[in-house]
């Protein structure tokens, strides 16, 4: 049964039977406009934006609960795309004729306040205008973040739940989400000239997007890495892999009949507390959230900022696609680009340990196997990094 | 139409006469409104009444109301024959109203026609909310009085109710909160009265179990509700592989639908005869058994055989009810235990569950005598009620000591009373649980009756023991029976086994129909049955199986033997253990053995394990398969990422050994210094005259450089133009090999005799008469894949993996305007990197050397006469390079 607002052609349900977005529009609508005291004429101007710009581009087999930011802007862009529609039109009026049903339904039906936190849509400019508000969103931590962090992530790395161990992969030695995940503990190993030092292998495996299986490598052939990591990071995850040890005997056989011989074959970012289960990129990104929310107290306004940020950037948003994980990583990158700074090869360095392609021609990606260049690059973090001066 | 609540007052207040006469309401609706609008008004009209009957007690059970539920029922039977779509809400009201007024007014008779309603809901194909509700609304009032009046059903009622909560549960598959109260209505067994005993001890009993288990076998016979209830309530079995096997067509029906609710089970309902060969091939760990019918125990003594027989871990949990045990005789188990490779059983006497026949105490008798054979089981008894004593069966136990009595004037049968560590004997009421560890070790003589089968034709086994190296045999014959088998003193043997080496050889003089390979691999398993299994057995199995190859690798073998994992236990190896073992001994360099070799031996030991149930796992292979696969699927990986150049060492290595060939006078190793030093391609390299080699500077700092303007094709006689005109340029030489050329070109002036047509400057560099130069040029030519096959043969011993060393790599095909295009010469790549680390080279200038025509490059400004300080200041960059490399060698040389 259809409402009054909407035309008989869309359909308000998914295959599924649970509601999607043009039920939201269609039961919320009245509320809404009364809410928000709009008048008659206004309101069938709505209606008409409903029925030939808006509806069409929406996913009628996406349910409304399962939205996420990625989902709305795809929507956003869809619509632009799809409909002859000015920049300015589109920010007055129809961003907002999206995501206010979004809102209402949030607020009757989902419990949960963390589902739209630091979302993308929430930034708010606080009458500057866009572009000034942008450009004053701080991206790094500050000291006292970067303290706390500091001490959330590595203080007792044994005893913190698996995605905590993803997001300081993530934040000392600028992993990507879903390379973080794919890690094993087999891929932190010793330096065969200077013994004390540590290299992880980064990027060999991978996991899927918004699974935990595993595929093989990184978004190109620039993405696996061998790098050194921090003296603080390899210390706590041998302190982490010790723990393991003492808590499961091995030959290890899990429930699914999989059998770890010892703990080099367990994944390092696991599930909470459950060793042998690999856990997503979503998952670690969830964690990020909830820890910058409730730990860093990071001003809500400024991850939206963030998230507004990588969207405009598109080259970013497809590498990144989470604010988290984009902000950790950044936060790296600056301690390297700082590092780095006065080295002669600084540059090629820094894109080799991000991942990114080497611009410089006289390097290639495989000329830092060569540990020569693994050890000073090492020596010139340590220095820096801000992690040993707190 | 008005809203619902409007509605519902309307009917109400106004229309009363609609309330009273449901079918006045359905009639005068059908006339004038569409379908929505007489849902709805009949659903305010039925709410209303419902809502009246319900608030006034005094009509609650009067006689009116029969008619009224049948009236209501009728519109209720009419919409589903119209099978109108009624919306959610609306259809459960209406639902509700029905129950509600048939409950509230109608006896016991009349519950049959709401059965024939519930059975109406597959009709309706509603989502799964609603039938919640509906589950929800039956159990809070339909059940209390269904379950007292139960045995007043006849049969078709039963049948009647079954189909229609199987259509219910049908369609309730994913959500699990109601179906049990679904099925204890269905499945309640009137046989029994003592319902809450039963509850109790089941309860107990299996969560217990089955918290331990992960895997597991269900097998139910005849389904009794509360076993299955509390089950699967207190302990999540999600990921039971459960196999349901059934007699009646209903039943398996509805247990399928109950079990497809859970999440991650893997359910096949399937007949008996099916389950035989189900078991074997599932993933067997654990067999339940439960069920109680008397018509069902020779399929039960069926599936109890297949359970034996086809178990895997050795390890049977196996629920014996009091009918089966007292049917199916102890000897015929005792068969099945003895036929089996069981290593531990836990058995549930289930008289003591059931609690019904509390006097009889049927437990299953395992007598000493029947199962000593057996050399290592472990029979745990699960008992509910503390009743101070059984007849357990033991000669030893670890923790908990048996004192020993005789019970039933039968020697074989031993009472035994628990004490704990404290030496108290336990007493009732010391706790609810006890578990014995009850273990039955055999005299170690009888592994060689269990090898045999007890023929006349075998009539004597000769046993020879080899002790360490020596080879000591000592004949035992044994003779066939009984009595004589005793007598042989079994000291001797036990002497034997304790010795560090011990093996066992058995011929077999009158059946040699056995296999040498089984022979053996019985008697290792036999023989070690009750005894740590260590590598060091594992060795000795290897050696009388695979003799050719022992021979052959006969010193990894006695390294192994020597090593620490040789007194470790199988089960307690991993392959780190190995991994650390093999690099160990690699390391070590007194192993002529390549370590594929070694790991392949590893492999094949730990099969022959596997073989004989030592191990679950071969961990060479789980170490070796990763490496295996791994280095199929990275391939692409590496191959970003993969080291593509000569290390310090490797590069140290080679350059000494060029030097000492040169110095002693093969003039043929400079073309390997000069591809290492200069990343010359080898086709360029058999081109080089004496002409090409010209000095910059003409003063006593002399600068030397190689003209390059030609290459040589593949045969090395014709001589070609470079592809690329602007690919001609000069290469500075560094000044320690210029030294090395300029004194080979001595020693060829020494020998060569010029004239006038034939000079010296016309003559390639490298020949292989550059020593003695009597042959003619058309014999002396050096080609390019001669030169190839020098440096390859340089990187034989450096254990480079073969995906790098091929040159060059012309994967992609694409023309050289890259330094990208030699990522496979390992020479070039090798220049080109410590160019780079070493000096800070620009990269025209790298472009230049290598000859790359890359756009930002520019050749004739290098090569021009006016642009020799560039020229100077390459020189300059590359003697820095050879000389940080050569400096090692120096360092290295000096050291030693």
């Amino acid at each position: 049964m259809n409402s009054i607002i909407l035309d008989n052609k869309f359909k308000l349900y998914t295959p599924d039977n649970s509601p999607n977005l043009m039920w939201a529009i269609a039961n919320g609508f009245e509320e809404i406009n009364d809410k928000n005291g709009v008048n008659e004429s206004n309101r069938l101007l709505y209606v008409s934006d409903y029925n030939n710009t808006i509806c069409p581009a929406i996913r009628p087999g996406l349910a409304i609960a399962d939205y996420t930011e990625a989902d709305i802007r795809d929507l956003f862009s869809r619509i632009v795309s799809l409909f002859p529609i000015s920049e300015a039109t589109f920010n007055s009026r129809h961003r907002h004729l999206i995501l206010d049903p979004l809102e209402w339904f949030n607020e009757h039906y989902v419990n949960s306040e963390d589902r739209d936190w630091g979302a993308f849509y929430k930034f708010d400019d606080k009458g500057l205008g866009l572009d000034v508000a942008l450009s004053r969103v701080r991206r790094t931590f500050t000291d006292r973040e970067a303290l706390i962090l500091k001490h959330e992530l590595l203080d007792d790395m044994s005893h913190i739940s698996g995605e905590y161990v993803g997001i300081a992969i993530c934040e000392y030695a600028a992993a990507r989400l879903n390379e973080s995940a794919g890690l094993y503990y087999n891929d932190i190993y010793p330096m065969l000239t200077h013994t004390k030092e540590y290299l992880m292998r980064l990027g060999v495996n991978t996991t899927k997007l918004h699974k935990n299986e595993l595929k093989l490598s990184g978004k190109t052939l620039n993405a696996p890495r061998i790098i050194p990591i921090l003296d603080i990071l390899r210390d706590s995850l041998i302190k982490r892999m010790n723990y393991i040890e003492s808590k499961m005997q091995f030959p290890y056989s899990d429930a699914t009949g999989h059998i770890y011989s010892s703990v080099l074959e367990l994944p390092v970012v696991c599930r909470e507390d459950d060793f042998t289960r690999r856990s997503g990129a979503d998952n670690i990104s969830d964690a990020a959230r909830e820890l910058f929310k409730d730990k860093l107290q990071i001003n809500e306004n400024r991850m939206s900022g963030i998230s507004e940020l990588m969207f405009r950037d598109s080259e970013l948003f497809a590498e990144e696609k989470d604010p988290t994980c984009y902000t950790c990583r950044r936060d790296c990158a600056t301690e390297l680009s700082i590092a780095f700074e006065e080295e002669r090869y600084g540059l090629a360095y820094l894109q080799y340990y991000i991942g990114h392609q080497i611009e410089d021609k006289r390097f290639r990606r495989n000329d830092f196997t060569d540990e020569y260049y693994l050890h000073k690059m090492k020596k010139l973090i340590e220095k820096s990094h801000r992690v040993n001066r707190l | 139409m008005p809203n619902r609540k409007t509605l519902t007052e309307i009917v109400r207040f106004d229309k009363p006469g609609m309330v009273a006469d449901i079918p006045g309401a359905f009639s005068f609706t059908s006339s004038d409104y569409s379908f929505d609008d007489k849902t709805k008004i009949l659903d305010a009209c039925s709410m209303t009444k419902a809502y009246i009957e319900n608030n006034r007690e005094h009509t609650k059970k009067s006689a009116d109301m029969k008619s009224d539920f049948a009236v209501a029922y009728d519109v209720f039977n009419s919409i589903c024959d119209a099978s109108v779509r009624l919306r959610e809400k609306e259809f459960l009201k209406l639902f509700k109203a029905i129950i509600m007024i048939e409950f509230n007014g109608a006896e016991l008779d009349t519950c049959r026609q709401a059965r024939e309603a519930i059975s109406r809901i597959n009709v309706l194909d509603k989502s799964q909310t609603e039938l919640i509700e509906c589950m929800d609304i039956l159990k809070t009032t339909y059940a209390p009085d269904y379950a007292a009046n139960y045995s007043s059903l006849n049969s078709e009622e039963y049948s009647s109710l079954s189909s229609a909560l199987t259509n219910v549960i049908t369609i309730l598959k994913r959500n699990n909160k109601y179906w049990l109260d679904a099925i204890s209505l269905l499945c309640y067994d009137p046989e029994y009265n003592d319902v809450e005993l039963e509850n109790k001890y089941i309860y107990y009993a299996f969560t217990s179990l089955l918290g331990s288990y992960s895997d597991a076998n269900i097998c139910i016979i005849e389904p009794t509700p509360f076993f299955i209830r509390k089950m699967l309530q207190d302990t999540d079995l999600i990921t039971v592989d459960t196999t349901v096997v059934l007699k009646n067509d209903h039943l398996a029906n509805l247990i399928k639908s109950v079990l497809d609710s859970n999440r991650n089970a893997n359910i096949r309902v399937i007949t008996l005869e099916e389950y035989f060969k189900v078991i074997k091939l599932g993933p067997a760990g654990l067999t339940l058994m439960f069920g109680n019918h008397f018509e069902a125990l020779d399929e039960k003594v069926g599936v109890i055989e297949a359970m034996f027989s086809e178990a895997r871990d050795n390890h049977v949990l196996c629920y014996l009810d009091s009918d089966s045990a007292i049917n199916m005789s102890n000897s015929h188990i005792h068969d099945l235990i003895k036929s089996s490779d069981i290593q531990r059983i836990d058995l549930l006497p289930s008289g003591i569950i059931r609690g019904t026949y509390p006097q009889k105490k049927t437990y299953l008798k395992l007598n000493y005598g029947d199962i000593h054979h057996k050399h290592d089981i472990e029979v745990v008894f699960h008992s509910l009620i503390d009743t101070g004593d059984y007849q357990a069966i033991s000669t030893k136990t670890h923790s908990v000591e048996i004192e020993k009595t005789v019970y039933n004037d039968n020697p074989k049968c031993i009472r035994g009373y628990y004490r704990d560590s404290e030496q108290k004997r336990l007493k009732k009421g010391d706790g609810e649980r006890h578990i014995a560890k009850v273990y039955a070790f055999s005299p170690e003589i009888d592994f060689l009756y269990t090898m045999f089968p007890h023929d006349d034709n075998t009539a004597r086994i000769r046993a020879y023991v080899r002790i360490g190296s020596d080879l000591k045999q000592k004949p035992v014959v044994i003779p066939n029976t009984k009595k004589e088998k005793r007598s042989i003193k079994i000291n001797t043997i036990t002497n034997w086994l304790e010795s560090d080496y011990p093996f066992v050889e058995i011929r077999k003089k009158d059946a040699g129909m056995i296999s040498v390979r089984s022979i053996v691999s019985d008697a290792i398993r036999s023989l070690y049955k009750g005894r740590p299994v260590t590598v060091k057995t594992l060795i000795y199995a290897y050696y009388e199986l695979e003799e050719e190859e022992y021979g052959k690798n006969r010193d990894f073998i006695s390294m192994l033997s020597n090593s620490e994992i040789a007194e470790f236990k199988i089960d307690r190896i991993t392959t780190n253990h190995l991994n650390d073992f093999l690099l160990s001994a690699y390391e070590s360099k007194e192993l002529c053995t390549s370590l594929s070799a070694a790991t392949g031996i590893m492999r094949k030991m730990f099969d022959l394990a596997i073989e004989n149930d030592h191990c679950r796992f071969n961990p060479a292979d789980s170490l070796l398969i990763r490496n295996r696969e791994r280095f199929e699927e990275l391939d692409e990986v590496n191959y970003a990422v993969g080291k593509r150049f000569l290390s310090d060492e490797e590069l140290t290595d080679i350059a000494t050994r060029c030097f000492k060939r040169v110095k002693e006078g093969e003039a043929i190793y400079l073309a390997v210094l000069i591809r290492l030093f200069l990343g010359i391609e080898a086709n360029i390299i058999a081109a080089l005259t004496w002409k090409d080699l010209v000095s910059l500077r003409t003063d006593s700092k002399r600068i030397y450089q190689f003209r390059i303007e030609k290459q040589v094709g593949k045969d090395g006689s014709a001589v070609v133009p470079l592809k690329r005109n602007e690919q001609v340029r000069m290469i500075p030489l560094p000044g320690g090999l210029a030294e090395l050329i300029m004194k080979a070109k001595t020693t060829a002036e020494s020998k060569f005799i010029e004239t006038q047509d034939d000079r010296l400057t016309n003559h390639r560099i490298l020949t292989y008469n550059s020593i003695n130069n009597n042959l003619s040029e058309s014999v002396a030519v050096v080609t390019p894949a001669a030169i190839n096959q020098l440096c390859r043969e340089m990187l034989k011993g450096l254990d480079i993996p073969d995906m790098v060393v091929p040159v060059p790599d012309n994967r992609f095909g694409i023309a050289e305007n890259d330094l990208g295009a030699f990522r496979g010469d390992i020479y070039k790549n090798t220049f080109r990197h410590y160019m780079v680390r070493e000096t800070d080279i620009g990269l025209g200038e790298l472009n230049y050397l290598l000859g790359i025509a890359a756009p930002n490059v520019d050749y004739g400004s290098y090569i021009g006469c006016d642009e020799k300080r560039k020229q100077i200041g390459m020189q300059k960059k590359i003697e820095s390079m050879y000389e940080a490399i050569v400096s090692e060698i120096k360092n290295e040389q000096y050291n030693s």
